[in-house]
């Protein structure tokens, strides 16, 4: 009875073991496929893969255009979610009454479900459309279309995680900070908001990884040609790419050194990801541990 | 000591680490059957640690390293080829927060019987029944049976988790400061139940209150920074005790 | 009855404003001066949003009105002196409108930005329009601040009235996406549309091939990522020693959880098609890891979010691992790890990115009769339509295909988020 008991739990153990294996090994195989398949352009351009020289059919392949795009995009981007994002997401926690919040708040996390490739289809039927005659563009493709796009994109995990972290505030503070005679607005700026500051840039980084690594919405947008545009502020180019853009629209046709100059930078993005979800993992168990103590 | 009583539990030259750190200290203790033992000390002496060995509790706990024996019934329960599962059976616990499952009253209680292997509804039906009155909380929860346990009151809840652990008819029954979440009038359902359990089970508490272990224990431990500084006769502890830090605790001279 | 609740919400804003003693002059002339300031903000807005100039009359009269309606609630509103700060910017304020009044129309109808290299130019309406919001939105904020006598409930009202701006202007895009859609969509969706073939590069016929491969697509991530995810997920946070393993293992699952799903597919292209070739099982594949890293962690989450306390409880009656697992563990922590696969499979339906160079075709796949044929999905048959658009009359089509992709999909997240609220077990 205690043998086969034992035996039944050990199994069982065992079982959950060789699953949780099997998953460990699918996601560390990704890694070094990555890695493994990258290597040769690193090694072939060496620090030239930073370059912008690019030619797709016989090399060299400078993916730098592609990187300054991301940047651009994301950018714009940011200047769109990150301020409306956080606002919304004081609305929500703080201000917005109980009902109104309830039915708030899901909209918005339904709404970080929307496929990226629907925001693409409205990005050509509704943003490009809207802006070539609005800024009298030759098209209305362009890194401003894709920030637009990508900044509504962005918004509903910013304002979902930002309003959890303010959320996650103990009533007692703010309870605190009322009784000493504080409106609330003085609480939510002087309390709420610095108490939460690592849950909302948790939140922020998210989003920022979110942006650089979406792709169908941005790249139908975009004049996909590898040129870094000139003056390089030029949100209105017609011609520019992302780092997965250039990814989506290359690889089915790639051979030879091209798929790895590809592979070279799904790496960059994924250095880049990683990062960016490393940090934000580290802001938001500074939060749990703060509140935890307290 | 009063050797007349039989000796349950017997703690033998336990020390424990949580990781690095060492929170008991050489403990040589006897738990006497149906018998009601106290242990008391300030907070973080280890009263909780301690009680913890005396199921295996602390085996979940990661890094926790545990030397020394504990022997029940001859057996020492520490040893490799004891089955943990088995001593749990025997030794039950309540902790110090009550922490029923999210589901009925009926399947809070029926829960360790199932798991024992007790299918048979009228069985079951009858060991829920007899356990709760034990608990003496049938009175109030016979025709709630099929609540949620979450929505009673703490007293309540702490009763239940009491007759859980009584469901499985163990020989000791372990409680971790089981009055500290109750109201006055609770502690004293809870005290009374424990003077009443004591004669079918052999009971150990952690308390606080020096009151509480003076009124239901008939020995008691004290316990200071991970070590044991006196045992003895209840009576005898509070009246009369040798350690001059056990008399600065219990007169509350105690910094 | 939630309109009803939102209803309340405002009531109780103007019940507010009624209380406040009796009606004088000073608070009507605020009201009026911030409602003014909103209809400005919105008429600014609205010109954004339709490209149009509202006209140099129009123009000028919106602002000059702004400026006055504020000059007189300046000179009517008692400005102790240490509140000079507040004084010197509401008239710098006033100032700043007026010649805006005054300019603003005599502007060129639109800057070129060709001397910069840049092929496009700044139109009137946008810099009247945002400098309407912007003057709008400040007027009511400053029309808020006699109301209150400049005490600090004068700036949390102002505060709370850009916030409450700030959500308007979020939900703007939202509601103008969703609504676009159902409206243009709501007409292509017909018996035709949801049975029959695609023809004529998806101007005709409609997208039942595809609406089984995504299906079948994600029938098959379920059957492998989900007693993967689960599995892990247990195995991590029920039995794994809390080590430094574990720590690498997790920051690989959330690593992975954040990879751009182009990564994924130009890992499928480059692992699984040369194997498996362009079939509903390289897709599978695909979809499967894309989405296990998103149920190890719910999973995880939800497992971790049941109290040690009730696994204490069941080994103190002497369960074993597994029985306390199984009996008390999982179910409280069922409704999390079924909402996190929602999730996750619902994110795998909407994705074009891994699938396209790995699984798919545009038409002509039919009902795959094996898993090492290539199936029709919904998010490609979406992208190939964007695509068409303007070379063939695929309009119609494409809005209907993006409103059954986001049903779809919404639809299943929306039965996630129930999940989630309604069996949230408190302890
Ligand atoms: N899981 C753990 N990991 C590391 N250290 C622990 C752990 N649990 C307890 N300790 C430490 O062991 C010591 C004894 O703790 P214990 O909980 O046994 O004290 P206690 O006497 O029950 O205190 P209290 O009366 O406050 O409940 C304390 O110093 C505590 O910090
Ligand atoms: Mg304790």
């Amino acid at each position: 009875m205690l043998l086969s008991r034992t035996l039944k739990e050990e199994l069982i153990k065992y079982l959950f073991f060789c699953v949780a294996a099997v998953s460990i090994f699918i996601i560390f195989f990704i890694f070094f496929f990555l890695f493994q398949e990258a290597l040769p352009a690193f090694q072939e351009m060496g620090w030239g893969i930073f370059s912008t020289k690019w030619n797709a059919s016989n090399g060299p392949y400078g993916i730098g255009a592609a990187i300054f795009g991301t940047l651009i995009v994301t950018l714009g981007a940011m200047l769109i979610a990150i301020p409306l994002g956080i606002l919304g997401a004081i609305f929500l926690s703080e201000l917005a009454p109980h009902r109104l919040r309830i039915i708030l708040k899901p909209i918005i996390e339904l709404l970080a479900g929307v496929p990226s490739i629907v925001y693409g289809f409205i990005g050509i039927v509704l943003i490009v459309r809207y802006l070539q005659p609005s800024f009298d563009m030759l098209s209305g493709y362009s890194f401003l279309a894709g920030s637009l796009i990508l900044g509504v994109m962005a918004l509903p995990i910013i304002i979902s995680m930002s309003d959890d972290a303010m959320k996650a505030v103990p009533r007692s503070y703010k309870e605190a900070s009322l009784a000493l005679g504080a409106t609330k607005w003085e609480t939510i700026k002087k309390v709420t908001i610095p108490s939460s500051i690592s849950g909302i840039s948790a939140a922020v980084v998210l989003g920022i990884g979110r942006a650089i690594g979406e792709t169908m919405a941005v790249s139908l947008v975009l004049g996909n040609v590898m040129k870094i545009p000139l003056p390089p502020w030029d949100m209105f180019e017609t011609t520019g790419t992302t780092l997965t853009s250039l990814i989506v629209n290359d690889m089915g046709e790639a051979t030879g050194l091209h798929v790895n100059a590809l592979f070279a930078g799904a790496v960059i993005l994924f250095v880049i990801v990683a990062i960016m979800s490393i940090s934000s993992n580290i802001l938001q168990e500074r939060v749990e541990k703060k509140f935890r103590g307290g | 000591m009063t050797s007349k009583n039989k000796i349950k539990m017997d703690i033998r030259n336990l020390n424990l680490w949580y990781d690095k750190s060492q929170a008991l200290y050489d403990i040589t203790v006897p738990v006497l059957e149906n018998k009601v033992t106290a242990i008391i000390g300030p907070s973080g002496c280890g009263k909780s640690t301690l009680i913890r060995c005396l199921n295996r509790m602390n085996d979940i706990i990661n890094k926790c390293r545990i030397e020394g024996s504990v022997i029940m019934d001859d057996v020492d329960i520490y040893e490799k080829k004891t089955d943990v599962v088995e001593i749990r059976k025997k030794v039950g616990m309540v902790f110090q927060k009550p922490n029923p499952f999210p589901k009925s009253i009926y399947e809070n209680i029926a829960y360790g019987c199932r798991i024992a292997g007790i299918r048979n509804k009228k069985k079951l039906d009858e060991i829920v029944e007899n356990s709760l009155k034990e608990a003496a909380l049938w009175d109030e929860v016979s025709d709630r049976l099929d609540d949620s346990a979450m929505g009673f009151s703490g007293g309540q809840q702490q009763r239940l988790c009491i007759a859980r652990a009584l469901a499985i008819n163990p020989d000791v029954v372990l409680m971790d400061e089981p009055c500290s979440a109750l109201d006055p009038i609770a502690t004293a359902k809870i005290e009374e139940l424990i003077r009443e359990l004591v004669k079918n089970y052999t009971v150990v508490i952690v308390t606080h209150n020096m009151q509480q272990a003076a009124r239901v224990s008939n020995y008691t431990a004290y316990m200071y920074l991970g070590k044991l500084i006196e045992y003895g006769g209840t009576k005898q502890i509070f009246e009369n005790p040798k350690e001059e830090s056990t008399e600065n605790y219990i007169t509350g001279r105690f910094g | 009855m939630d309109l009803r609740k939102s209803y309340s919400y405002f009531k109780d804003f103007f019940k507010e404003l009624l209380k406040r003693d009796n009606w004088e002059f000073k608070k009507i002339m605020c009201i009026v001066s911030i409602v003014f300031s909103s209809l400005v903000a919105i008429i600014g807005f609205a010109s954004v949003a339709m490209s149009v100039y509202i006209g140099d009359i129009f123009l000028r009269f919106l602002l000059g009105t702004i400026a006055i309606l504020i000059s007189i609630l300046l000179f009517y509103s008692y400005i102790k002196l240490h509140k000079k700060k507040e004084l010197a910017s509401l008239i710098v304020f006033v100032v700043i409108v007026f010649l805006l009044a005054y300019y603003m129309p005599l502007f060129p109808p639109q800057y070129e930005l060709k001397a910069y290299d840049v092929d496009a130019s700044i139109l009137k309406f946008m810099i009247t329009s945002f400098i309407l919001i912007i003057v709008g939105i400040l007027g009511a904020s400053f029309s808020m601040k006699p109301l209150y006598n400049f005490t600090s409930k004068s700036s949390q009202a102002s505060a709370y009235y850009v916030l409450t701006v700030a959500i308007l202007l979020i939900l703007y895009p939202l509601v103008v996406i969703v609504s676009s859609i159902v409206s243009n969509g709501i007409g292509g969706i017909s018996w035709e549309f949801l049975t029959q073939d695609v023809s004529r590069h998806g101007s005709k016929g409609g997208v039942f091939p595809a609406i089984v491969g995504t299906l079948l697509l994600l029938m098959g991530t379920v059957f492998i990522a989900l007693p993967l995810g689960i599995g892990s997920a247990i195995y991590l946070q029920e039995y794994a020693k809390k080590g430094k393993i574990v720590r690498v293992i997790r920051i690989g699952v959330d690593v992975l959880q954040g990879i751009p799903s182009i990564v994924h597919g130009l890992f499928g292209l480059a692992f699984f098609v040369p194997i498996f070739g362009i079939s509903l099982l390289s897709g599978i594949l695909i979809m499967s890891f894309l989405t296990l890293p998103i149920i190890i962690r719910s999973s995880e989450e939800a497992l971790k979010s049941v109290p040690q306390s009730l696994r204490e409880g069941s080994y103190a009656v002497g369960a074993t691992r597994w029985q306390t697992i199984q009996r008390v563990v999982l179910p409280p922590a069922l409704p999390g790890i079924i909402t996190g696969t929602v999730l996750g499979v619902g994110r795998a339906a909407g994705e074009t990115a891994p699938i396209m160079f790995t699984a798919v075709v545009f038409m002509g796949a039919g009902t795959p009769t094996s898993i090492f044929d290539p199936i029709q999905a919904l998010p490609y048959h979406l992208l190939e339509l964007t695509r068409y658009i303007g070379a063939y009359p695929v309009d119609q089509n494409a809005w209907a295909t993006a409103l059954l992709l986001l049903s779809i999909v919404l639809g299943m997240n929306a039965i996630a988020i129930i999940i989630r609220e309604k069996y949230r077990v408190e302890f």
